[in-house]
């Protein structure tokens, strides 16, 4: 950056406005081009799991931008020329939007360079952009979209000129393709950093990537009857044309037929639009930049603490502290309710809204829900339907009286999702919360009450709509003991878990997946891997209490293993928890170490 | 008495450890009078000796200021005091109970402000507040009513409402300062309580903090405004490469570094030994 800093100014003085802001000074973007370079090097090299990351990530876009050349290439060349021409349409509009559209749910596809970190240099604007343009050329992602269009002049290259307009157009698609993205992404800047927004979209990436599953079905239904010449009928040309990537396709398609000349004004568009779309983006990013958008708040905070100081200059002031009552107070043991002290209750409400107001959390949470009941119950139901009608009553549904044993089933599954990790899920507040003087047992408990009630309450529903559906009411008993009992003996095993291989769970930004978890390690994980394959098999003493009498036809014996089971989870879950409780404070460092970056 | 660390420091940190001038002899520690006390308190990341055998005590109501360059120790020794870190060797102690050894009672008696305020940040400000109140076992309308006064005196009552993740830097340190005073501490740690801070809401602060100590709290004070410091505490200490390098009040440190006279910053900067003289940036005049 001395490159920069040391340029003498004079050189810009006395130059004609436009000039003064779009001039280029070749070595400014050489010496821009050099930052990118090594903040790039760097950025991938800085410690041995970004260099892992860096070799799959490439591993996955050499092979994705390979799959999608190739493919694209045997398309142009073996298609028909009005379906090859759809498909030209297809790829350079769906480049474009696809890289408009996924800078907004934070999939960083292009980097380039932060300009609003330059903005104390004396840069034009012509060289900000020129050499965010050129180093977008350095962000990996950028093969797909270089592939994508290798493979355009393979397909198209009828005659020297046509190869000609092609490149040209080709480059032109290039820059409006980075330029909208970046505009939008500008433009937006207010909206995607705002809480809400990626609150919003957090939860939306969580249900959209589970209705995949769904989406998946639909698509491979309609690929059955998909033949590719039904490409030409389906005309996108009329509208995809009128796209600022269409008109690129338009020239080739014309270049391609022989019309030169008819493809030059095309050309000609593009170019003027690039144009615009440049200095629009300069402008609206000089304008995100220097407009103080904290200026408002500002105001208003400031308004506020004139009002606040009033109040103060009124006598509140420190005394309110001061003559507050003493330290003996605190640890009196009040507003506890039955097993459940008022620490545990606090610490249960604390986490009862976080599971609605922490969007990961939430996220989880609801495709867990969405995932069960959608996706994997209807595949446990189809197919097996026993009766529609039932003695009891029922409606008359394809539900069997024995399914509602499988409705608890959700509620276990969340259950496992939020006590198998409980501390890391606390992500920087553990911090604060193992600043109080909590009786260890007093977390566990609340933290457990917190997701007994969420799990418990969905157990309930569950049962209860199941056996409204199979008229199987008779089960409803059975099935919410066992449930209840699965419950306590997970949680059991959770609390043991959370305090002895505590996991850290990154905050999930958009684009990346679910609770994803980061710097754990393989050895750490693995251990998780055996910690639930343990639950998993502390589990099989309930489930063999309601699966042995029902399966060898002697149902009487309910009456004795259901206590049984019940009995065998209340005093696990005790000991277990127990045993987790009388470690946890030993343990905090270490936990706190695990889970909270940077401690 | 003899005192076994928790863990067996590698040799040469215990070398460095014993080689430590300890003000006070072991058999008198902790003193009776003292609120926080720490004995050769040691804490290594890797072969790096972040914080060195410090010990020291500060009596009950002082309001000690702890200084000392970035990278000295400061927070290291903070966090170690109020158990978010467990020493590599050493003992602390808060209201005469040691923090690692009984570690509930200890927090009780504390009240305390990280530097880095990872705090529940989905939590509305009140909540925030009222959560710390139920945890600390005070009785709800008693936290009720102190959350309400705590939100005026620190000017967030109109904030209160939002969530934590949207205040500014300011709010953030403000709430979480109203967080630790909730149970009425006898000690409170205060790892750059002014930091990001604005000029009105600073002088509550300190009014707060004065009214604190006045009434008998004992205040653990890091901070690099030195002003303040000089303003407020009653004693200081200064750390270095994680040794205490001298410690007393201000009239003893000035007398120590013989700048009569002088400034808390000068006397500072004669301790720590920064040269802003001899950098070679004849260049810049």
């Amino acid at each position: 950056m001395a490159g920069i800093a040391a340029a003498p100014q004079q050189s810009q003085e006395g130059a004609r406005p436009m000039a003064r802001r779009f001039g280029l000074r070749w070595d400014h973007v050489r010496t821009l081009l050099w930052l990118r370079w090594k903040l790039t090097v760097r950025g991938y090299t800085h410690s041995a799991r970004q260099i892992v990351g860096f070799v799959f990530t490439t591993i996955f876009l050499v092979g994705l931008a390979a799959a999608l050349g190739l493919g694209t290439a045997a398309g142009y060349l073996l298609l028909d020329r009005p379906d090859a021409a759809q498909l030209l349409y297809i790829v350079l509009v769906g480049l474009w939007l696809a890289w408009a559209a996924f800078p907004l749910m934070q999939y960083t596809l292009n980097e380039g360079l932060d300009v609003t970190k330059l903005q104390t240099y004396p840069l034009t604007r012509g060289e900000q952009m020129a050499s965010l343009l050129l180093a977008t050329l350095l962000d990996i992602s950028t093969i797909v979209i270089l592939a994508l269009l290798a493979a355009v002049i393979v397909g198209w290259h009828a005659s020297l000129p046509a190869v000609l307009i092609t490149v040209v157009a080709l480059a032109l698609v290039y820059v409006l393709i980075v330029t909208t993205s970046q505009l939008l992404l500008a433009a937006l800047m207010g909206i995607l950093r705002s809480r809400r927004f990626r609150d919003l979209m957090v939860v939306f990436f969580a249900l959209f990537g589970v209705s995949c599953a769904l989406i998946n079905q639909f698509v491979s239904r309609a690929m059955i009857g998909f033949r590719p010449g039904d490409f030409a009928t389906w005309h996108l040309e009329r509208y995809l044309q009128w796209f600022p990537t269409g008109f690129g396709a338009r020239a080739i398609i014309l270049a391609d037929q022989g019309n030169y000349v008819a493809a030059l004004p095309w050309l000609g568009v593009m170019l003027a639009l690039a144009v615009v779309m440049l200095v629009v983006w300069a402008w609206v990013l000089e304008r995100g930049i220097t407009t103080a958008e904290s200026a408002g708040a500002g105001v208003r905070r400031r308004s506020r603490r004139g009002r606040a100081g009033v109040a103060v200059a009124g006598g509140a002031g420190g005394g309110a502290v001061a003559g507050a009552a003493s330290v003996s107070e605190a640890g009196a043991g009040r507003g506890g309710w039955g097993p459940f002290s008022g620490p545990a209750l606090a610490i249960a409400d604390k986490d009862r809204r976080y599971f609605w107001r922490d969007p990961q959390i939430k996220a989880s949470l609801v495709s867990s829900i969405f995932l069960l009941v959608f996706v994997m119950l209807p595949s446990i139901f189809g197919g097996r339907r026993v009766e529609l009608t039932t003695p009891d009553g029922g409606l008359g549904l394809p539900i069997a009286p024995w399914q509602v044993f499988l409705a608890p089933l959700p509620a276990l599954f969340i259950t496992l999702n939020l006590a198998q990790n409980a501390f890391g899920l606390e992500r920087e507040g553990l911090q604060t919360l193992f600043l109080f003087p909590v009786r260890p047992l007093d977390i566990l408990r609340g933290k457990n009450l917190a997701v007994g009630v969420v799990a418990g309450s969905l157990a309930v529903l569950m049962t209860l709509l199941v056996a409204a559906l199979g008229g199987a009411w008779s089960n409803v008993p059975i099935a919410l003991g066992y449930g209840i009992a699965a419950i306590l003996v997970v949680m059991g095993c959770g609390n043991l878990i959370s305090v002895f291989i505590p996991m850290r769970v990154r905050r999930m930004r958009m684009g990346q997946g679910n609770f994803a978890a980061s710097g754990n390690g393989c050895l750490r994980t693995l251990l998780m891997g055996f910690a639930s394959m343990a639950t998993y098999a502390l589990l099989i003493p309930v489930a063999a209490a309601l699966l042995l009498p029902l399966l060898l036809s002697h149902s009487e014996w309910l009456v004795v293993t259901l206590p049984a089971s019940l009995l065998y989870a209340i005093v696990f879950y005790e000991v277990v928890t127990r045993i987790a409780a009388s470690q946890l404070l030993k343990h905090a460092p270490d936990i706190l170490k695990a889970t909270v970056p940077d401690n | 008495m003899s005192l076994p660390p928790y863990n067996q420091p590698p040799a040469d940190i215990a070398a460095a450890q014993a080689a430590a001038q300890a003000p006070y002899p072991p058999a008198a520690f902790p003193p009776p009078d003292a609120a926080i006390a720490m004995l050769g308190l040691t804490r290594t990341f890797g072969t790096k000796i972040a914080v060195n055998g410090l010990t020291l005590a500060v009596k009950r109501g002082e309001f000690f200021g702890f200084l000392g360059p970035n990278g000295a120790g400061k927070s290291t020794t903070i966090k170690m005091l109020v158990g978010l870190l467990r020493p590599s060797a050493g003992r602390a102690w808060v209201g005469g109970v040691d923090v690692w050894r009984d570690p509930i009672r200890a927090k009780l008696q504390m009240g305390v402000l990280p530097e880095q305020l990872n705090l529940y940040d989905r939590l509305s400000g009140r909540e925030l507040i009222q959560f710390a109140g139920r945890l600390y076992d005070l009785p709800r309308d008693e936290v009720a009513r102190r959350t309400e006064s705590l939100l005026n005196v620190l000017m967030l009552g109109d904030d209160a409402d939002k969530l934590v993740i949207d205040y500014s830097v300011g709010m953030r340190k403000k709430i979480a300062l109203a967080s630790a005073l909730i149970h009425r501490p006898a000690v409170l740690f205060l790892d750059e309580p002014f930091e990001g801070i604005d000029p009105v809401s600073s002088r509550v602060i300190a009014d707060i903090l004065r009214d604190l100590t006045n009434s008998g709290t004992t205040i653990f004070f890091s901070s690099h405004i030195l002003a303040v410091v000089e303003r407020l505490c009653t004693r200081v200490g200064i750390v270095k490469q994680g040794q205490l390098i001298a410690e007393g009040t201000l009239a003893d440190l000035r007398q120590r570094a013989g700048a009569s006279g002088g400034s808390l910053e000068d006397v500072f900067l004669d301790l720590v030994g920064a040269n802003t003289r001899e950098g070679g940036l004849e260049w810049l005049e």
